[in-house]
């Protein structure tokens, strides 16, 4: 059988309705093309399965599993992420969003990357044991902040649970 | 069913009715501005007292809540009716908490006074710019009747919110700050409400201790913003210590009247990282970085976009 290679979705690219098709956000037909395409088109499955890796790695919870760096570069070459000024409007805010999660997901696989809560009363989660690099920034040092940042939110007490991850900016010839 | 699950599931009831809501058409601006207003005066002018229930992620508190007077004269007392004993006196631009803990009794001075109900900045009418504003269905929010609003943003840089207003006073009974998925991230709900004058008379204005003023105006200017996102202003840019904190911390505030994104300014003292953070449901981000001699740091309850153009905006003046 020939492989259909148009866009599923006129005028988004693969990764974008691949991405959408990940966070359950396409309809059931258009979900079951996608799921045929997946069957048959074995570059599309590795794809797939990436982006399945970013969206675990991301919720920490993918990080022992083999071959996940190699795997997770493979996904950051054919994603290049930029932290950029003022996005332009896209004609569908729909699918912008899980391409961007998937985007910042290959930035962070890009460094060594560390996550732990703000919450002093917590222990760093399991992660920090299997990835020894930490980020310089300091739990300790984000809690002033967060402090000052709640004179001018409407939260009454509540300290809100972070987690950090180092990123690089790509695209910023000033700044450093 | 434990009350965890009994409040899960009153919960439920504004997302039916949400999507009702969203079947609306968006107001014509110049009525949207008026039932925006409505409720922002209703809430700064009225006196009203009662209690209220805040929830964000997995934390739920208890509030009793006290609110005399309008204009300059207006003074709200908050009670925190469980966990650690605090209370927040909330006049003139700023509030005073006073905590006691096993240590024994803390004060902290803020530099906000604002706080559910009272969540439509003054000039509310404004909002209409960045956000398409449609009425919904009406509820039964504490035994009164009140009109669900949906404030939905025009574009990526800010959260969409949800407000019963009572049906008569406009005051808000419940409120939500949602995703961009519609998912609530701070809500807000009265559980029982007299609007109009007191009977009570409350707690007599007490006498709120001096304190150091937390923060002082003339800020540096070190750091410009080439662009900001579309609506927000700076509304605060002040000198302050924190915590932990060798030097003065310069610490802007930049709002579209609801969002409200915080800019950290000092000086670098070695090469900082980049370093993205989020809270566990999104609702706040963050991304520090070195910019020229100083390490920035960009806070905001605003989405990541909003977040991310304000810091990637940044140069060394």
């Amino acid at each position: 059988m020939m492989l259909q290679h148009e866009p599923l979705n006129p005028g988004h690219t693969e990764p974008e309705w691949l991405s959408a098709f990940l966070d359950g956000e396409v309809d059931d037909a258009e979900g079951d093309r996608v799921l045929e395409r997946l069957s048959q088109d074995r570059t599309l499955a590795r794809r797939w399965s990436e982006y399945c890796l970013i969206g675990d790695a991301l919720r920490g919870e993918a990080l022992a599993q083999p071959g996940l760096e190699r795997r997770l570069r493979a996904a950051l070459a054919t994603e290049p992420t930029l932290l950029a000024p003022l996005r332009r409007k896209r004609s569908s805010r729909h699918y912008t969003r899980p391409l961007a999660w998937a985007a910042a997901a290959a930035a962070v696989a890009a460094v060594t990357w560390t996550l732990w809560t703000a919450l002093p009363k917590h222990t760093a989660p399991s992660q920090m044991a299997a990835q020894p690099e930490a980020v310089t920034l300091q739990a300790s040092h984000v809690l002033p902040y967060l402090d000052a940042h709640q004179d001018f939110t409407q939260g009454v007490v509540a300290q809100p649970e972070m987690r950090f991850s180092q990123v690089t900016l790509v695209g910023l010839e000033d700044g450093r | 069913m434990s009350p965890a699950a009994c409040w899960l599931s009153t919960l439920a009831i504004p997302l039916v009715l949400m999507s009702s809501a969203l079947a609306a058409d968006p107001l014509p601006n110049q009525e949207a501005a008026l039932w925006l207003q409505r409720v922002a005066d209703s809430a700064r002018r009225l006196p009203y007292e009662g209690v209220f229930v805040f929830n964000h992620g997995d934390v739920m508190q208890t509030l009793h809540i006290v609110n005399r007077g309008s204009g300059p004269l207006k003074e709200s007392l908050l009670t925190s009716l469980d966990g650690s004993r605090r209370e927040v006196i909330c006049r003139q631009g700023e509030s005073l908490s006073m905590v006691a803990d096993g240590t024994g009794v803390r004060t902290e001075r803020r530099l906000s006074s604002r706080h559910f109900p009272d969540l439509l900045p003054a000039n509310a009418a404004a909002l209409t710019n960045w956000y398409a504003v449609r009425l919904g269905e009406m509820d039964r929010v504490a035994g009164l009747d009140c009109r669900w609003l949906q404030l939905t943003p025009k574009d990526v840089y800010r959260w969409g919110y949800f407000l019963c207003a009572e049906h008569s006073s406009h005051l808000p009974l419940k409120a939500m700050m949602v995703n961009e998925s519609g998912k609530p991230l701070v809500q807000y709900a009265f559980t029982e409400v007299r609007i109009g004058s007191s009977t009570r008379t409350g707690n007599p204005p007490r006498n709120t201790p001096t304190t150091e003023s937390v923060a002082k105006n003339a800020p540096s200017e070190a750091i410009a913003v080439r662009q900001l996102p579309p609506g927000y202003t700076r509304v605060v840019a002040v000198k302050r210590r924190l915590p932990n904190r060798p030097n003065e911390v310069e610490h802007w505030v930049y709002s579209d009247g609801l969002t409200h994104i915080s800019l950290f300014i000092e000086p670098a003292t070695r090469p900082v990282e980049t370093v993205r953070g989020e809270s566990t449901k999104g609702m706040l981000n963050l991304l520090t970085r070195q910019v020229g001699n100083w390490q920035v740091t960009v806070l905001g309850d605003a989405p990541w976009p909003a977040v991310e153009a304000i810091a990637t905006s940044l140069v060394e003046r």
